[in-house]
């Protein structure tokens, strides 16, 4: 671990980090009359050998739990073959633990698998996010917890994988905030008022993760989104280079504060949504590709229905369509030209139906 | 708008019968998603009293999930999850509650804007209860020490009843998983 990269990403010493997440640990568990070592008798007495690590998770470490939040923990085992993957949920007094045990040997293999897949170019690191869950034998979920989680013995032994996650979530969320903003535009040139809102909402959720995470904040579950980036706004470590991007983001997340309270009365979002998305890619050196492409998914085939109307067919589904929007178009991540409300209400309900996709091109 | 105001799950209340096979799969899979993700997620709107922020994000998670169990209600493929958030406030929803999309906008708390000072969880407790009510049988709730048995006990009834219309069982695989 190069100590002073990871103290100019993070603000901290990896030591002092590990600190704080203890103290979030140390913090949570007292307030439920627990302790770590109580923790770690009870999952080593369901174990059927000793763990290499037992791994507190989750929003204890991450400083968020509150009184109903559950314990989530992880057990390392060391060999592959006792581990099977399901979780053991545990009572201990009134708190609720959910334990699962994953082979030291697969969870090797997964942060292998990390470091190769942070290192390629953001639209891949996105697409092999996406399909992870089916290629690897750890999931992303667990992947994550495990290079945050805190060892009951009070050291983050995958602290060395933080940047790599923080890297490959980065340009995830980066990803799909670009396809959030494409969206957005789409449904506005659809005439959509209140849909183009939910795009733009979830795309500026992922803009914000995607600046978190590339702070070493780094979280799976869309649901603490907004909480993380409140609290960095309020105070957290920011570098420099992200000052306008956070300036950017709290600026539109204004607008569509307002936007959300009357959407009839509301000018368009997504040009400044597509613009703000690329900017802040910009800032966190995500190189995003400049042109989304919408055509059918492979196989599907159309069939006439009436005049003006046809289905479309495909993977055993059927979806009715209004004849429009031609074989494939073309949107620019810098607006949507030459899309008439026939042709992008078709585009978007095919996408919707499964019927089509978007997909990134780089020029 | 109160629950009182809403019709809850009316494709079910009218007597609407499906085709068995993929009617015992939504059916199953709507239970599942309500007990396993729905409860967890009130849970975590009723933690986060001091925390607003969450609450805003929990909320829209709820909604989301929503929309799946709507779209598989009315017989539908769900659309994924990129859409379900757009989809539920453009249209509404229709077969889990008859909800405007004004209405769902207000009750999921999407209407205050993404700068949440107080909790919006009142309007959505008495949504879910409502929902609850309605649904036939009692949802399982894993969260307690009781509800691992219920689940299991779920599980088994639902595995039998896709036997008993000739469905294969092994979309409950991913479940069985979990549980």
């Amino acid at each position: 671990m190069d100590v002073q990269s990871f103290t100019a990403w993070t603000g901290l010493d990896p030591e002092a980090f590990v600190a704080r997440r203890r103290g979030h640990a140390e913090r949570f568990l007292a307030t439920r009359s627990l302790t770590m070592d109580r923790l770690a008798t009870a999952v080593a007495e369901q174990s059927d050998e000793s763990p290499r690590h037992i791994l507190l998770t989750s929003s204890a470490v991450h400083g968020l739990a509150n009184d109903l939040s559950d314990i989530d923990l992880i057990a390392v085992a060391p060999s592959a073959g006792v581990a099977d993957g399901m979780a053991t949920q545990l009572f201990i007094d009134d708190n609720h633990l959910e334990v699962i045990a994953l082979p030291q040997p697969d969870v090797a293999q997964s942060l292998a698998a990390l470091d190769a897949l942070s290192a390629d170019v953001p639209h891949a690191v996105a697409a092999g996010l996406a399909a992870w869950n089916k290629r690897q034998l750890v999931s992303r979920k667990y992947l994550e917890r495990l290079v945050n989680g805190l060892d009951l013995t009070g050291s983050m032994p995958y602290l060395d994988w933080l940047p790599a996650l923080g890297r490959a979530w980065t340009c995830e969320s980066s990803v799909n905030a670009a396809m959030g903003a494409v969206l957005c535009g789409l449904a506005e040139a659809a005439g959509e008022q209140r849909g183009r809102l939910g795009y733009a909402v979830n795309s500026l959720l992922h803009a914000m993760d995607a600046v978190l995470s590339s702070h070493g904040d780094v979280y799976s579950n869309k649901k603490w989104y907004l909480l993380r980036w409140q609290r960095f706004v309020d105070g957290g470590f920011a570098h420099d280079s992200t000052a306008d991007a956070v300036g950017a983001v709290e600026s539109f997340r204004g607008r569509l504060s307002a936007a959300l309270a009357d959407p009839a009365a509301a000018p368009p979002l997504g040009p400044a949504l597509m613009s703000l998305v690329a900017e802040t890619a910009t800032v966190l050196d995500v190189a995003l590709a400049d042109k989304w492409v919408l055509a059918p998914v492979d196989g599907v085939v159309s069939v006439p229905f009436l005049p003006g109307a046809s289905m479309r067919v495909g993977g055993g589904d059927a979806l009715l369509l209004p004849d429009a929007g031609g074989p494939e178009a073309v949107v620019a991540l810098d607006g949507l030209v030459g899309f008439d409300r026939a042709d992008a209400a078709a585009w978007l309900r095919a996408l919707r139906g499964g019927m089509a996709q978007l997909t990134a091109r780089a020029s | 708008m109160t629950a009182p105001d809403i019709r809850f799950l009316p494709g079910l209340a009218a007597g609407w019968a499906r085709t068995g096979g993929q009617a015992v799969e939504d059916w199953v899979t709507v239970g599942w998603l309500l007990a396993v993700e729905g409860r967890a997620f009130i849970e975590d709107l009723h933690g986060g009293t001091e925390q607003p922020e969450l609450q805003f994000g929990v909320a829209l998670r709820l909604l989301e999930l929503l929309a799946e169990v709507d779209a598989r209600l009315a017989a539908a493929r769900p659309v994924d999850t990129v859409h379900g958030l757009a989809v539920a406030l453009e249209f509404g929803l229709r077969e889990v509650a008859t909800m405007a999309p004004a209405d769902v906008a207000e009750t999921f708390g999407v209407s205050s804007g993404l700068r949440p000072e107080v909790g919006c969880t009142e309007a959505i407790d008495t949504f879910w209860d409502a929902l609850l009510d309605a649904f036939p049988g009692h949802v399982p709730d894993p969260l307690l020490p009781s509800g691992q048995g219920e689940m299991i006990r779920a599980l088994r009834n639902w595995s039998k009843a896709a036997t008993a219309v000739g469905r294969d069982a092994g979309f409950l695989e991913p479940f069985l998983k979990d549980a």
